[in-house]
């Protein structure tokens, strides 16, 4: 499953956080495409993918907001 | 009647796109402040996500978690109240940031003794909610009372002293 993350709401450094910390659980793709970063995400199962989607975004949007906290 | 032309800087309105709640507003309604403010308490709530639709609109989606008791509705409906009130909190937050500095620095600087003054001011002995006989010794000790002082016997560990008191009753026993 996709899911794209614009540059001007998340940083690149929130991207690669979450990617880091899902990687194990898994397999995930990113790529650009003009201002977004896409992102594709495998979870092994197609039932839970979406759920693991929701949880990624969920966490991006998390590491973006601590991000904006140390300036 | 030619239709009326929708200003977009006053929309704030939430669809429902497949399974998902979509809100839709200008950025100059609400700051990027009050956005992740509002996303961050939803965080438990629901899946969130953001995008910039265009040089002026900001979407948000909500996504029900699995099993989740909020139903689209009512998601959006507290999500666009809940930006108010963080819209509200920064806005305070802004107007009040001089006098709150202000506040603080004069607290921590009347903390400091002044210079000059090795010793801080001396403990008052009038201790009203102390008990009469505590109060007495804390008054003729108090010149004299080093940390390492234990009057009450409150650093002795409990075995030690509970120890000898057993080894006392013991001994009276036996005789």
């Amino acid at each position: 499953m996709k899911t794209r993350f614009h540059k001007k709401i998340y940083p690149a450094r929130a991207i690669k956080a979450a990617v880091a910390a899902f990687s194990e659980v898994a397999s995930i793709s990113t790529s650009r495409d003009g201002d977004y970063t896409i992102v594709d995400l495998q979870s092994g199962d197609t039932a839970d993918d979406a759920e693991f989607l929701g949880e990624f975004e969920n966490f991006v949007l998390g590491e973006t907001i601590s991000m904006r906290g140390v300036k | 009647m030619p239709a009326k032309k929708a200003d977009s800087r006053s929309e704030f309105k939430a669809t429902v796109k497949g399974d998902s709640a979509v809100i839709r507003f200008h950025k100059s309604l609400y700051s990027t402040d009050a956005l992740f403010g509002t996303a961050f308490v939803f965080l438990d709530r629901c899946y969130v996500h953001c995008d910039l639709v265009d040089d002026d609109h900001i979407e948000v989606v909500l996504t029900p978690r699995v099993n989740s008791r909020w139903s689209l509705a009512e998601l959006a409906g507290e999500f666009k109240n809940e930006m108010i009130n963080q819209a509200l909190r920064f806005k305070l937050a802004k107007q009040t940031e001089k006098v709150r500095t202000m506040i603080v620095g004069r607290a921590i600087g009347e903390s400091i003794p002044p210079d000059g003054q090795q010793t801080p001011a001396p403990i008052t002995t009038s201790v009203p909610d102390l008990p009469p006989e505590v109060a007495k010794l804390l008054s003729e000790e108090e010149e004299s009372l080093d940390f390492l002082d234990d009057p009450f016997g409150i650093a002795i560990p409990w075995e030690e002293k509970y120890k000898k008191d057993e080894s006392a009753r013991g001994e009276g026993g036996k005789q």
